[in-house]
């Protein structure tokens, strides 16, 4: 279990975390949702260890981790921009890691992790030749080889479009499920955030509006914040198409 | 944490290496004009400062500066908008843009007499016609020598940024009713005005601060650069006078630096969409065909006697062809280690020279430090650019004479790495800045450290800049003089300097075998290098290149455009 207790964070004055508390179970697929500025990437990099908290602490399976350092986290993330490295191919690009730490993944599991992400017909393609649902699958794999304790994804889906969306969205839910990793994603698409998670956490100016799991947050919206700006989204959405095409609100 | 403190001693010891090599000389410089043994004494430096003679120089390179800058900034233009907007042949245009380049591989001070062996009186040209086209020794002579200088440079820069005006603006300009002037107007000179002021300074800078050709065809005209050489190797050197004279060639230098920056501000480059379609013009095409032709004319014309004087058996009283010259140098041993001293030089200074700018761009471009660290490596990096290489060579002079440094070859290349430094670094700025700056991050939650990040994904990353940053250093070394006149012994002379020297004696075979060796030697790093840096994982449209002479950045295309 993860727990952050009390954290508080602010850049040049700004408080950008206000006095977070939360827990995510083991397995779990939390959602962090809120608009542009909330905090969100902040949050993420703090439990992923590369940003300092002003006061709080952090938990992992009831160790006090506040004070280690990022890479003896053992948590991963896949940042927005992929960050794949251009000067070697894909296949190199997911075994970097294990060029570090051979004994992460034995060779049967990362040719599982090929497989799985449907990456083996590109193992010998550069970087620039991929498609962005491409990219976003090698650096699926590059981080799930190295059997991360908590994966992070931050706005994974918000650089892909139509199909492919779709497609990447339940992928990632599917090898999530099946290693039973704790996952914690980052996004302002509240569709994204209701649909792909057990639990939801909505960010507002750095505190939590309401954490629950989705059909709480759309039955019983904490607050009108959520309402408003989360939830109406939605139904402008529902609303637009249903009065272009008809129909009736099932 | 921990990185961020192995970041910030590196950034000290950047530091350290300016406060050294940049500050401390400048310090010196300024000592010695303003103080004497008794502490401080302005006395001096306000009577040189007022001097006729230094008036008289001063004046003398304004006026040379502001002729040079104007005529190489419309020369340039006119070059370069044939390039873009006629439909002169392919082939033409890529053999104009070849040849405007060429003097860019060879010092100033070889066009200066390559200039007395075409132009000159029993010059090859002058035979060929039967008469004299101008006096080398005139003002016009020198002008011209300063254009065939500058304008590869200003052409660069406006070609770059002409061959990004985009076709809309065309279509728009029609379609609100311009037509003629208005509409050339509108659709170039607008877009075009910072370059066309960058141009201007930049070449106003270039010769200004010029040592090579001035030394070269017009040792008598009285001219900045010529007063501070005879002040600081003259018959009777005065050291004291030497540093005022620096100063006066310091501050003009500055200013022209300052005001590059801000024209910088407002230099937008837009990416290309669309190439404009040209109706044919016959009288546009033959009016830039001849524009081209003579400045391509020029050039070639000058350089020839690069390629042939040294297989004459005694220019101009015996035409036959000879290797003499050449066996001569080879077996003079002087010639060769001179020849050495050159390609080491321009060796190490690109190993140096790239070490330095490309630790300093990561220190800015790639470490947590925040701006108000790294914007004084910026800054450094701008006040290096403002200052002349003959200024440097005289401060370092100054800071350095009775040290071991004295007289050896890691002076000479101490000095060459911080003159260069501004563009090498911009250039390796802006490839870092183009990485995602999530690698470091990425690559530590995969396992690596700091080390293993840069030798496995920074650097490789890196490999067409570091070759074009080599190669920037390695030719701008050989063929950069102002810098190291002041400062080369006997044993370290370079080639530059000892051309420079050799002319005293007359010994011109000499001098044009040098020069030749010279050219050769740059023309085989270009090629080698252009070859180097071809297959390119990262696009880099352009870099910013620094001109020998200047401490001026420049934007200039590394990449052999392909015209349509
Ligand atoms: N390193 C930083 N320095 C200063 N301000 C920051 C820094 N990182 C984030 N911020 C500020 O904190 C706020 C929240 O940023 P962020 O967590 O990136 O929001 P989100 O990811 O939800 O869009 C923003 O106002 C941002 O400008
Ligand atoms: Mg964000």
């Amino acid at each position: 279990m993860l727990k952050l207790t009390d954290i508080k964070k602010s850049f040049h004055g700004t408080t950008v975390i206000d006095n977070l508390s939360l827990s995510i179970e083991k397995g779990e697929i939390v959602s962090i949702l809120g608009s542009s500025g909330s905090g969100k990437t902040t949050l993420l990099n703090i439990i992923l260890g590369m940003t300092d908290i002003d006061s709080g602490s952090i938990y992992w399976e009831g160790e006090n981790i506040t004070q280690v350092g990022m890479k003896q986290r053992g948590f991963n993330i896949v940042f927005q921009d992929y960050a794949l490295f251009p000067n070697l191919n894909v296949e190199k690009n997911i075994r970097y890691g294990l060029r570090n730490k051979k004994e992460m993944s034995t060779e049967e599991e990362v040719q599982e992790m090929i497989d799985l992400l449907d990456l083996r017909k590109h193992l010998n393609k550069s970087i620039s030749q991929l498609s962005g649902g491409q990219k976003q699958r090698v650096a699926l794999a590059r981080t799930l080889v190295m059997k991360p304790k908590i994966l992070l994804l931050d706005e994974p889906l918000s650089a892909l479009d139509g199909v492919i969306k779709e497609n990447i969205k339940n992928r990632i839910k599917e090898i999530v499920e099946q290693f039973q990793l704790t996952t914690i994603i980052v996004t302002h698409d509240p569709e994204e955030a209701l649909t792909m998670s057990d639990k939801v956490l909505i960010l507002n100016q750095g505190k939590i509006a309401q954490y629950a799991a989705p059909h709480e947050i759309i039955h019983e919206p904490a607050d009108n914040f959520i309402e408003e700006f989360i939830l109406r989204q939605l139904t402008i959405k529902k609303d637009n198409i249903f009065s272009l095409f008809g129909g009736s609100h099932a | 944490m921990r990185k961020n403190k192995s970041a910030f001693a590196v950034y000290l010891i950047i530091l350290a290496v300016f406060a050294i090599f940049l500050g401390f000389p400048v310090l010196r410089l300024f000592q010695q004009a303003l103080t004497t043994d008794r502490g401080f004494d302005p006395s001096q430096f306000i009577e040189v400062m007022g001097s006729p003679q230094l008036r008289q120089a001063f004046m003398g390179s304004v006026a040379i500066s502001l002729k040079t800058s104007i005529l190489a900034t419309a020369l340039g233009f006119i070059i370069a908008y044939a390039l873009n907007f006629t439909r002169l042949f392919k082939g033409y245009k890529r053999f104009v843009e070849l040849v405007v380049t060429i003097p860019m591989l060879s010092p100033t001070i070889v066009y200066g007499f390559a200039m007395i062996y075409t132009f000159g009186r029993q010059g090859i040209l002058t035979r060929f016609l039967g008469f004299q086209l101008f006096d080398i020794y005139s003002t016009t002579g020198l002008l011209i020598g300063f254009l065939i200088y500058t304008v590869p440079i200003s052409f660069m820069l406006l070609n770059n940024s002409m061959k990004y005006i985009d076709a809309q603006f065309f279509t728009v300009s029609e379609l609100m009713g311009d037509n003629g002037i208005k509409k050339f107007w509108n659709t170039i000179m607008i877009p075009m005005l910072t370059s066309i002021g960058l141009s201007m300074v930049q070449t106003f800078f270039l010769s200004f601060t010029d040592f090579g050709l001035p030394a070269s065809i017009a040792a008598n005209r009285p001219l900045v650069s010529g007063l501070l050489f005879t002040q600081m190797i003259g018959a009777v050197p005065d050291f004291t006078r030497g540093a005022v004279v620096a100063i006066a060639m310091l501050l003009p230098a500055i200013a022209t630096a300052s005001l590059m920056l801000w024209l910088r501000r407002y230099d937008v480059k837009y990416d290309k969409i669309s190439a404009p379609l040209l109706k044919p013009h016959p009288v546009r095409e033959w009016a830039f065909l001849v524009a081209t032709l003579i400045p391509a004319a020029f050039i070639i014309l000058t350089f020839a006697s690069v390629f042939v004087v040294p297989f004459v058996e005694s220019y101009p009283f015996n035409l036959g062809f000879t290797w003499r010259h050449f066996i001569n140098a080879l077996n003079n041993r002087e010639m060769v280690s001179i020849y050495q001293n050159s390609l080491w030089l321009s060796v190490l200074t690109g190993i140096f020279g790239l070490i330095l700018s490309f630790t300093a761009a990561l220190v800015v471009r790639r470490s947590s430090l925040g701006e108000k660290w790294t914007n004084v490596i910026e800054a450094m990096s701008q006040v290096t650019n403002a200052i002349p290489g003959m200024v440097l060579g005289v401060s370092f002079l100054f800071a350095f004479t009775g040290t071991t440094l004295q007289n050896s070859l890691a002076i000479l290349v101490i000095c060459n790495v911080i003159y260069f430094f501004p563009t090498p670094f911009a250039m390796a700025s802006q490839t870092l800045e183009k990485l995602s700056g999530h690698f470091e991050k990425t690559a530590a939650l995969l396992g690596d450290n700091y080390l293993q990040t840069l030798v496995r994904v920074i650097i490789p990353n890196c490999k067409k800049t570091f070759a074009e940053i080599f190669g920037y250093l390695f030719i701008h070394s050989m063929v950069t003089i102002s810098a190291l006149i002041f400062l080369v012994g006997v044993r370290t002379a370079t080639i530059t300097t000892r051309i420079s020297a050799l002319q005293n004696f007359n010994r011109f075979d000499e001098i044009f075998v040098l020069a030749l060796l010279l050219l050769a030697t740059n023309l085989i790093a270009k090629l080698l290098l252009g070859f180097l840096s071809k297959p390119r994982a990262m696009k880099v449209k352009e870099a910013p290149v620094k001109a020998e002479a200047t401490g001026r950045l420049m934007k200039l295309p590394m990449k052999e455009r392909k015209y349509s």
